[in-house]
């Protein structure tokens, strides 16, 4: 490897993103120690020293010391036991490799024949709306329930993904076990039809593992869905045949060490290789494939190539495209965001520090409308190329709360449009895409999963099957490397260097994040081979035909579909052999996120609220009646957990009574259970102990000396200095008098109600501290613990107004929430000046 | 069929900083008693708190206020019309869009955070960065042209009488807590005070039904979502002016950055709400 | 100037806050509500002040009619209301039942909140300590 290149990769870490902003990078530069830091914010060893010892200098303020040790130990702990449980499925496919994903007596998993096909709809999908995209995409659905027969099935309504579900809990509720895909009990082939709110990239992410999952989301369009169904028949009954050639786009931006690199180490090699038929240990070509030299650099891969090659020129355009590029960011809410995130960058932008001008990056709206691209199949390498998520998928969950970066989570405009136009699928990545995914820590070009993706693709096989047995595979692999090199590095922390353990988990979180937006059946409609040709061939698209049902839908209702019937055995096979007895886990999307911690949905409230009690008769003094009532059952630990939900974004889960002896994350069964799970994502205590970040800022003085050198003095301002500093001790003073008299009173919280005659005379006693009579109708007092001492006037002539009680009650509710957000906010704005007015370094 | 109205009282903010930047309440200096409310309580010229006022901060409470009363603090008057229909309905758009403000905060920070000090600007970026880094070049450059004679000294009185205001503002903002006054059709429904330790006290006007009763609650969330956007407005511009005098190397500039910090956030927020509103617009 | 001050503000709050936080997880075990009846209905109170009810003479006139008390595995005490005929006072059991499960359900909002508070606490308080 060149010395230069070397240089690159052994420095600091460079994200594809850019700022469309600012035109720097989304995400900046990050060395591999700093990266490493911040993955080792999940529990390690070495970092709950850190914690405990930091702690510790609190420990006279907060005195939980003693706590914070036995949260240490059960942390590790538990952690240990779920990464194994969630790590489970990935070692499985990562240690059993087998020529295809599914159970082995299904056949060729890339016949939907053989191993079924399946749509799945979001169950908060508006009824009328499914039913237009049913309707629209009937065309597909009647290919493939012709192909896959009784392995069809449509999963809505009762069997529909239902809102917060993980792939685990979903498969459990509709009968389907977990390891190699069993296409009796849910298909191989799976397409999510919703949006990224309606059925999360977590779920897609994790579906994915096991079987191969596609993702069609065009919003309230139902002429694209339409379009698209008629694409996929179009190209699959013969209507549509493409010449075989690929072609790669690779801007290789000025200054800028990403592009360098994907161009030098991912593109260029790629392109190599494709363009040998059968080289040594690499599946070989069926055909010959016209694998058109990379639009790479200057003067090529500029926006207007890649628009031509994206329908502007039909010569040019490819069946195969394969990108790799910065993809644009936005800040978070800005107008462009939901349109142009994961627009790709072209030569055109000059490199780092330079604005990105409209014209600089491809974006969906940049796509010929006149173009043809049916049966294109595209692979953009860039970040949010597929699609971006409402929260930070990058920050550690240990030790910092996810940043929104989005409104919601979204899916890529120009991948849409490329559907929307005629394209069958597009392979791109979700959230950010890491340079170091095709790069090992010795320097070498790790690309084999794009060589294999490519290769499989070019032979036909579905885009599902491509990406299976190359993006899917690496995940697993690096994923389970992953999670014994944490496991060794708790013991021998000089197990991995920085730089290795941040490479581990950047490919580990990139291979994870890659999505396909299509049909994970649909496949490239190559011609036939031919004798190579002497010049480049016109291409020339065959029009669709009217639109005509490719097959006819079977009406014969006495067939009894999969959800109606027993599958019948496929082929004489009676059961799954060789199907390890994996229990159900959840794999992590990645084990050093604490998405698994969110994944734990919160039991709706008061679940634990008592049943009807039986009456029981108070006497008239004072003395109380025992009656026991029958109740949830909660884990004897369960008050030293609430501690840790105060002190600790983790907890010694022990599971609910039940549980197999693998525990699952299931939703807690206690509300406070559930609330300790809820505080995960909150990282208290935890946060004070983060290790120490770098400064933002060096301190610098209020009013330094310096200042009464300032022109301000120089001018004869003197009075107006010294009233600017009075403000601001007034200011700062007032802040701490309003500080302290919050936490001083907070140990009880008094809710008052009362009821006058002439509310105007009210406010005018209050204004001049005056005294006045007015009826008390409740007070609640609300202890710091939650104890509540309620005080309502007997029964007189009016009673109690059951009106008024009501409205009371709400008041109690929103002033305890209330009250503990102002603290919350006020200790910030408290902590910002503080910042402020730090004197010296 | 009166209109509604949202009235801030106590805090003060004089013409030099705007409106409302959440977009809710109209801004009152008026002392008068809240549920008194008359013309006179629109802020005239002589009502708006002036340099010389702030500088008397911290008596405050014995000055400018009549004999014998007592500083009021901030009131937030919330005048519905007769149509419970419609009060609800302005309630609910006013809880949403000081909720939505709040996000805006978010987006105003960062794009503070992204400020770079120095880079030329394409026509993609806002008005609002540019109009404040040319304060921070006119301030970054003051520091050092000496020789700007009066127009400097002028400059710098400008900037530290703004700074000042805003700072008692601010002052006011976290001295006092919430005194909610709802009336619908012009009759009062109730007075809610809530002080620093969250307690509240609720006094209903006899007779009330549990239609305004709600009216009132949703008031009084209202009021609070104002003070947590307040309250993070000002967290965002201590912070931004903060790292903004360090990138812009204005010694001590922080303060001095305030008002610019101030009008920035402010800008945002507007700008923000206009891309809101045009999305939202029919046709 | 207003640093030290802000400082020492800082300290005291989160200082105050976590050893409320303390107590609070360490009373977490059981909730009790209670409620009262008071025989007078109109009470004089300065507006916006203080209601002592530790008064002796405001404490002789409350009278205790419902309690509630759940142990932290949910084992519930109830003492029901009866009226002078021993029978079930439903006004007032259905008014403490109410609370009850307020009480219930803020309570697990308060502990997400108060965590919300404690870490905004002690984030300020690490950067006090430097």
């Amino acid at each position: 490897m060149p010395d230069d290149l070397r240089a690159h990769i052994e420095g600091d870490l460079v994200f594809n993103g850019i700022n469309a902003i600012t035109g720097e990078y989304g995400q900046p530069p990050l060395s591999s120690e700093k990266l490493a830091r911040l993955i080792r914010g999940v529990p390690l060893p070495r970092d709950y020293r850190d914690l405990v010892e930091r702690q510790k200098r609190l420990a006279d303020l907060v005195q939980v010391e003693d706590r914070l040790q036995r949260v240490t130990d059960a942390q590790s702990d538990l952690q240990a036991k779920l990464d194994e449980v969630r790590l489970s499925e990935l070692r499985f496919k990562a240690q059993n490799p087998t020529p295809w994903p599914t159970i082995p007596g299904a056949g060729d998993p890339a016949d939907v024949a053989n191993v079924g096909w399946g749509a799945i709809f979001p169950a908060e999908m508006h009824p009328n709306v499914q039913e237009e995209i049913k309707e629209a995409l009937q065309p597909l659905f009647d290919l493939r329930r012709a192909q896959a027969g009784d392995l069809f099935h449509i999963y809505e309504g009762g069997s529909a993904y239902r809102s917060g579900e993980r792939k685990g809990q979903f498969l459990e509720r509709l009968g389907v076990g977990p390891g190699l895909a069993d296409p009796r009990e849910m298909p191989f082939y799976l397409l999510l039809v919703g949006t990224p709110e309606e059925i999360p990239y977590s779920f897609q992410y994790q579906l994915d593992v096991m079987r191969a999952v596609g993702r069609l989301d065009f919003g309230s369009d139902i002429e694209a869905y339409q379009n698209y169904a008629w694409s996929i028949v179009a190209a699959e009954s013969g209507d549509i045949v493409l010449q075989r050639q690929a072609a790669f786009f690779a801007p290789t931006n000025r200054g800028d060490k990403a592009t360098q690199l994907s161009a030098q180490v991912l593109v260029q090699p790629l392109y190599e290789n494709l363009s040998v038929a059968a080289p040594e240990f690499d599946i070989a070509l069926d055909h010959d494939w016209d694998v058109v030299p990379p639009f790479m650099g200057e003067g090529q891969a500029t926006h207007d190539q890649l628009q031509r090659l994206l329908g502007g020129d039909s010569a040019q355009t490819p069946a195969l495209l394969f990108t790799a590029s910065h993809g644009i960011e936005f800040p978070a809410n800005h107008p462009a965001q939901l349109r142009q995130q994961g627009a790709l960058l072209c030569q055109d932008w000059p490199g780092p520090g330079a604005d990105v001008l409209r014209n600089h990056y491809f974006a969906a709206e940049d796509v010929d409308t006149s173009a043809d691209l049916t049966g294109m199949i595209a692979f953009f390498f860039a970040c949010y190329g597929a699609g971006t998520p409402q929260l930070d998928q990058f920050a550690s969950q240990a030790f910092k709360v996810r940043e929104k970066i989005a409104p919601r989570s979204f899916t890529a405009a120009l991948p849409q449009q490329l559907l929307k136009q005629g394209a069958l699928a597009v392979v791109g990545h979700v959230e950010r895409a890491w340079g170091y995914s095709f790069i090992s820590p010795q320097g070498r070009g790790e690309n084999q999963a794009f060589i294999t993706a490519m290769r499989t693709l070019m032979n036909g096989a579905p885009i599902g099957i491509a990406t299976d047995c190359s993006f899917d595979m690496r995940y697993a692999e690096l994923s389970s490397d992953l999670s014994a090199d944490l496991e060794e590095l708790k013991w021998n922390p000089s197990h991995l260097s920085d730089y290795e353990l941040a490479y581990r988990w950047t490919a580990n979180n990139d291979a994870r994040s890659y999505v396909v937006i299509g049909d994970p059946a649909a496949r490239l409609p190559i011609a036939e081979p031919a004798p190579a040709p002497d010049v480049q061939p016109d291409l020339g698209v065959i029009a669709v035909p009217e639109p005509e049902p490719a097959v006819q839908p079977v009406e014969d209702d006495s067939v009894p579909w999969a959800e109606d019937a027993p599958a019948p055995p496929l082929l004489g096979f009676e059961g799954p052999p060789g199907v390890p007895p994996v229990p159900e886990v959840e794999p992590a999307e990645s084990i050093l996120e604490a998405e698994v911690w969110q994944e734990v949905s919160v039991t709706p409230v008061v679940k634990a609220a008592a049943p009807e009690p039986e009456p029981v008769a108070l006497p008239v003094e004072d003395e109380l009646v025992d009656t026991t009532m029958a109740g949830i059952s909660v884990e004897d630990d369960s008050v030293s957990r609430v501690e840790d939900a105060l002190t600790s974004p983790l907890l010694s889960f022990e599971g609910s009574p039940g549980v197999p002896p693998v525990p699952e994350v299931e939703p807690a069964e206690s509300i406070l259970e559930a609330e300790v799970w809820q505080e995960v994502s909150v990282t208290p205590a935890v946060k004070a102990a983060a290790p120490v970040p770098e400064p933002v800022f060096q301190p610098v003085p209020v009013l330094p000396a310096a200042l009464s050198d300032h022109a301000a003095i120089g001018y004869g301002l003197e009075d107006q200095f010294e009233k600017l500093k009075a403000s601001l001790k007034s200011f700062t003073d007032q802040l701490a008098t309003s500080l302290g008299d919050a936490a001083e009173d907070i140990v009880t919280l008094d809710v008052r109600t009362y009821s006058a005659s002439d509310i105007a005379a009210v406010a005018e006693a209050l204004d001049s501290r005056q005294a006045i009579r007015a009826t008390l109708r409740a007070l609640t007092r609300v202890a710091f613990d939650g104890d509540l001492q309620v005080y309502v006037p007997e029964k007189i002539d009016r009673g109690v107004d059951p009106e008024l009680w009501s409205i009371h009650k709400a008041m109690v509710e929103e002033a305890q929430v209330s009250r503990a957000n102002f603290l919350a906010t006020m200790a910030e704005l408290a902590a910002r000046l503080l910042d402020s007015l730090r004197i010296g370094p | 069929m009166a209109a509604s109205r949202f009235i801030l009282t106590g805090l003060g903010l004089s013409p030099l900083e705007g409106e409302d930047p959440l977009g809710i309440w109209e801004l009152s200096a008026s002392r008068t008693t809240a549920f008194a409310a008359t013309a006179e309580d629109v802020a005239t010229a002589e009502d708006v708190a002036t340099a010389e006022d702030v500088a008397t901060v911290e008596d405050a409470a014995t000055t400018a206020l009549p004999p014998g009363a007592t500083e009021q603090g901030l009131i937030w008057r919330i005048e519905l019309p007769a149509s419970r229909r419609e009060a609800r309905s302005e309630l609910e758009t006013r809880l949403t869009a000081a909720k939505v403000r709040q996000a805006y905060l978010e987006t105003a920070e960062k794009r503070l955070s992204d400020l770079h000090v120095g880079s030329a600007y394409s026509a993609q970026t806002d008005s609002a960065e540019s109009a404040l880094l040319a304060e921070v070049m006119a301030l970054r450059g003051s520091a050092v042209a000496y020789d700007a004679g009066d127009t400097g000294a002028v400059s710098f009185l400008h900037l530290y009488e703004q700074c000042e205001a805003l700072v008692a503002r601010f002052r006011r903002l976290v001295q006092y807590y919430a005194r909610v006054e709802t009336s619908v059709g012009g009759q009062p429904v109730a007075l809610t005070i809530i002080d620093w330790s969250g307690d509240y006290e609720v006094t209903w006007q006899d007779g009330v039904g549990p239609a305004d009763m709600a009216l009132h609650l949703d008031a009084i969330r209202l009021v609070l979502a104002s003070r947590q956007a307040w309250l993070r407005l000002v967290s965002v511009v201590a912070s931004g002016a903060l790292s903004l005098s360090i990138k812009a190397s204005v010694p001590g500039g922080q303060f001095l950055l305030f008002p610019a910090v101030y009008r920035f956030v402010r800008d945002v927020l507007a700008g923000l709400e206009q891309v809101q509103a045009s999305q939202e617009a029919p046709g | 100037m207003g640093e030290s001050d802000l400082r020492l503000a800082i300290e005291k709050f989160a200082k105050d806050l976590a050893g409320k936080a303390e107590s609070f997880v360490e009373d977490i075990s059981t909730l009790e509500v209670r409620t009262f009846t008071t025989p007078s209905a109109e009470i004089t109170t300065l507006a916006g002040g203080e209601l002592d009810l530790s008064d002796p003479t405001l404490a002789r006139q409350l009278q205790l009619r419902a309690y509630t008390k759940i142990d932290f595995d949910c084992d519930t005490t109830i003492c029901l209301p009866v009226d002078a005929n021993d029978q079930v006072d439903r006004s007032v059991w259905d008014m403490h039942q109410t609370m009850v499960m307020q009480a219930l359900k803020t309570r697990e909002t308060m502990l997400k909140s108060m965590g919300s508070a404690l870490t905004s606490a002690l984030d300020a308080l690490q950067r006090v300590a430097g």
